[in-house]
């Protein structure tokens, strides 16, 4: 890709940091909520991008960022405005503009080897393309890179940076480690920001979708039903965690069950997706879809169903954060749930898209490759990159995914 | 097998428990020639240094091993080796002490209860009564702070020899030298005397700070270590807020380089980093918006490259030489 010269960026993060474009980029959304109401998936989709975008730039609260695995629950609880960067950089990637970003994060001396979700970020925040932050919210889960890359984010940024610590094990003292630094986080942030928890309204919202989501999760088990094209689930990953605790979310399952169930389509093979996908415009949903491989299930987009309780909302979190991190790291966990889920949607295999910069899932590929053999599972690892497109290797990809399909067909 | 010894690694698994549990703690050091019959449960973007203690803790003799979980390359390291030691059914012991985020209390806590939790199975095995242990341990504290002590001021006066700690065994007196050092020499376990004496054939005197070398006995000079009557919490506290923060604690680390590049005048930074380490390579951004002065990156894999290394240096030696006497600017994230 050509890059675009560097006043054309100046000017356009000069753009990002001013609040009137976004009022009228507000009033746009109303206008076309009112003149197109959404009726179907991609339509709502575009339409809460929008207004998301208007209400994080144009700054209507506090905008705090969190890493992938923090609760959005707690910030929607004193009406914060979630902004999950690793969420925005597949958002970028997607459009197409992932090299200027990287770029700029390269030419500040972060490696092309670290995880480009991080590393996309710190271009993005280096330009300042994302929406400037009060203050940012991390867990250690599931990686130890998200802290540095928070860290870097603190300093780039210089606001506050608070970070739970996630204990390795998914045990009650785990969990009352994490409620008690929860509450601790409420309490400062209450004294230094002067905001104000209200968990009902939240935690209702986080409920509803919870369920619409296990009632996508059974149809997914049906064989007549597929969602199509394969992995499309992934581009929805926003819902599953920016959005849980906000209506949103709840009119986003709705609309993707009637979506679901109007699906005619099925492929010959069901397949699990193991990880991430590539997010920047690629052949590879295609290529799963001439081989005949369907996607059933992502393990990204499957969630714990944990009742949240208002009465204890801390406790409800810490349980959420430590079974997320547990069954995401811990290997024997995380093997135990694959192989479930193989009995539930009666899967024949699995795919793995492995992410070059990233040590916690890469490093667990050989022990789970073996436990799943045994069982008498196959298992594609798939490598390349998610948002880095120089790391694409397409054609090694359609080869590999023939021998897979080859493999199933057996 | 060798009787009452432990391997052990990262450097946050404090020797001071060994030795509290009458054990002799050594640090896995992999040595080469570097076997690669472990490497195929690796993926190739892994931490060659992880890829390298599997190995050597794979062939080394000792029964009973400490890994500190202080990154996800640690961790994802401990389980293959446990993998490869159940299919082989090899007498090996493998206990692990996972390290909390230590930016917060919360986190000094959860290390000191970590510590106590290690403390009792190494009491079981070795065979002696954990409150044994825990009163041996206070004792050993302030015995190793006193010798850190000694060594942190050699090293922040710019009198400690460049290998000194390299080859140092503990309780033998420690040589004094009185050039000042003009480069600081940052980073890895692996290759660091091959660099070192790249460096010193280039003609710069090099000061180390290496979790081989003086990284694990340097403590801050700001603060006094006072006891108190938890010595788990006392080692928790001794490992996290007085010990040189170690690459993972990314802006401390950073401020805490910057500041003694200043106060020893150095005129340069020479980073030598293992591939694919996230925190070492968050550490090189960092460093860079930190650091008033040159700062040059070596990158190694599982095998040094000497030739390469030898032209960048040279070629650094001049930058440095040409640096103007007052400091640049630091370079703005």
């Amino acid at each position: 890709m050509h890059r675009p010269p560097q006043w054309l960026l100046k000017s356009f993060s000069f753009l990002l940091n001013r609040k009137m474009p976004f009022r009228l980029l507000k009033a746009y959304t109303r206008w076309l909520e009112w003149r197109k109401p959404p009726t179907d998936l991609a339509q709502f989709s575009y339409q809460v991008t929008l207004r998301s975008i208007a209400k994080l730039y144009g700054r209507e609260g506090k905008v705090v960022w969190a890493s992938l695995f923090f609760p959005s629950e707690f910030i929607y609880a004193f009406r914060g405005l979630p902004f999950y960067p690793e969420i925005a950089a597949g958002l970028f990637a997607a459009l197409g503009f992932a090299e200027i970003p990287l770029h700029r994060a390269e030419k500040a001396w972060f490696s092309q080897d670290l995880c480009s979700y991080h590393r996309l970020g710190l271009g993005a925040s280096l330009w300042r393309f994302f929406p400037r932050p009060s203050f940012l919210l991390a867990t250690t889960s599931i990686c130890w890179g998200t802290v540095s890359f928070f860290q870097v984010l603190e300093e780039i940024f210089r606001v506050p940076c608070y970070i739970l610590d996630v204990p390795e094990e998914y045990s009650s003292e785990a969990i009352r480690y994490l409620a008690a630094q929860l509450e601790d986080l409420a309490h400062t942030l209450k004294e230094k920001e002067g905001v104000t928890f209200q968990w009902e309204e939240v935690f209702h919202h986080a409920q509803k979708a919870l369920s619409m989501v296990q009632e996508i999760e059974s149809l997914r088990k049906r064989k007549d039903l597929l969602l199509l094209p394969p992995t499309k689930n992934l581009d929805y990953l926003p819902y599953y965690y920016q959005f849980m605790g906000d209506e949103v979310a709840v009119t986003f399952f709705e609309q993707l069950r009637a979506f679901l169930l109007s699906s005619t389509q099925t492929l010959p093979h069901r397949l699990l997706w193991l990880h991430l996908k590539p997010f920047y415009p690629s052949p590879l949903p295609s290529l799963l879809e001439e081989y005949g491989l369907g996607v059933v299930c992502e393990e990204f987009t499957s969630l714990f169903p944990h009742e949240l309780n208002p009465l204890e909302p801390f406790l409800s979190l810490g349980e959420k954060i430590a079974s997320l991190s547990f069954h995401f790291t811990h290997p024997k966990a995380r093997t135990k749930r694959i192989l479930q889920w193989f009995k539930e949607y009666q899967a024949e295999g699995a795919i793995q898209f492995n992410q070059w910069g990233c040590r916690q899932s890469q490093g667990m590929n050989a022990l789970l490759r073996q436990s799943l053999r045994r069982e008498g599972f196959p298992i594609l690892f798939l490598d390349g990159d998610h948002l880095d497109r120089r790391h694409n290797t397409q054609e090694q990809w359609r080869t590999r995914l023939e021998a897979f399909a080859e493999i199933l067909r057996g | 097998m060798h009787e009452n010894q432990v391997g052990y690694f990262c450097h946050y698994v404090p020797w001071e428990l060994f030795e509290a549990c009458g054990l002799r703690g050594t640090l896995v050091t992999p040595a080469p020639p570097f076997p690669r019959e472990r490497e195929a449960f690796f993926p190739v973007p892994f931490c060659p240094f992880s890829k390298l203690i599997a190995e050597e803790i794979h062939r080394a003799p000792f029964s009973l091993y400490v890994l500190g979980f202080a990154c996800d390359a640690s961790r994802r390291t401990k389980e293959i080796l446990e993998y490869l030691h159940t299919k082989k059914n090899l007498p090996k012991t493998i206990l692990s002490l996972p390290i909390p985020f230590l930016g917060s209390s919360w986190g000094i806590q959860r290390l000191a209860e970590n510590l106590r939790q290690l403390s009792l199975q190494l009491a079981l095995l070795a065979g002696i009564h954990p409150w044994e242990v825990e009163t041996r341990l206070g004792e050993v504290i302030l015995s190793s702070y006193e010798e850190r002590k000694e060594i942190s001021t050699l090293f922040f006066a710019g009198r400690l020899p460049t290998q000194a700690l390299l080859t140092h065994k503990r309780g033998e007196s420690l040589p004094s030298q009185e050039a000042r050092p003009s480069v600081l020499l940052i980073g890895s376990h692996l290759f660091l005397s091959e660099v070192v004496q790249i460096a010193e054939e280039c003609g710069l005197s090099v000061i180390e700070e290496s979790p081989r070398g003086t990284g694990p006995w340097l403590i801050l000079p700001e603060q006094d270590f006072v006891p108190s009557s938890d010595p788990f919490l006392d080692l928790a506290r001794l490992y996290t807020l007085h010990k040189f923060p170690c690459p993972r604690v990314n802006q401390r680390r950073a401020q805490t380089i910057h500041k003694m590049v200043d106060h020893l005048s150095l005129t340069g930074v020479i980073f030598l980093y293992p591939q694919f380490c996230d925190a070492f390579l968050y550490q090189l951004g960092l460093l860079r918006r930190f650091l008033a002065v040159p700062l040059l990156p070596l990158a190694h894999d599982t095998e040094p490259n000497l030739a390469q290394w030898t032209t960048r240096i040279e070629a650094f030696r001049e930058v440095v030489r040409c640096a103007p006497s007052s400091p640049m600017a630091p370079q703005k994230l």
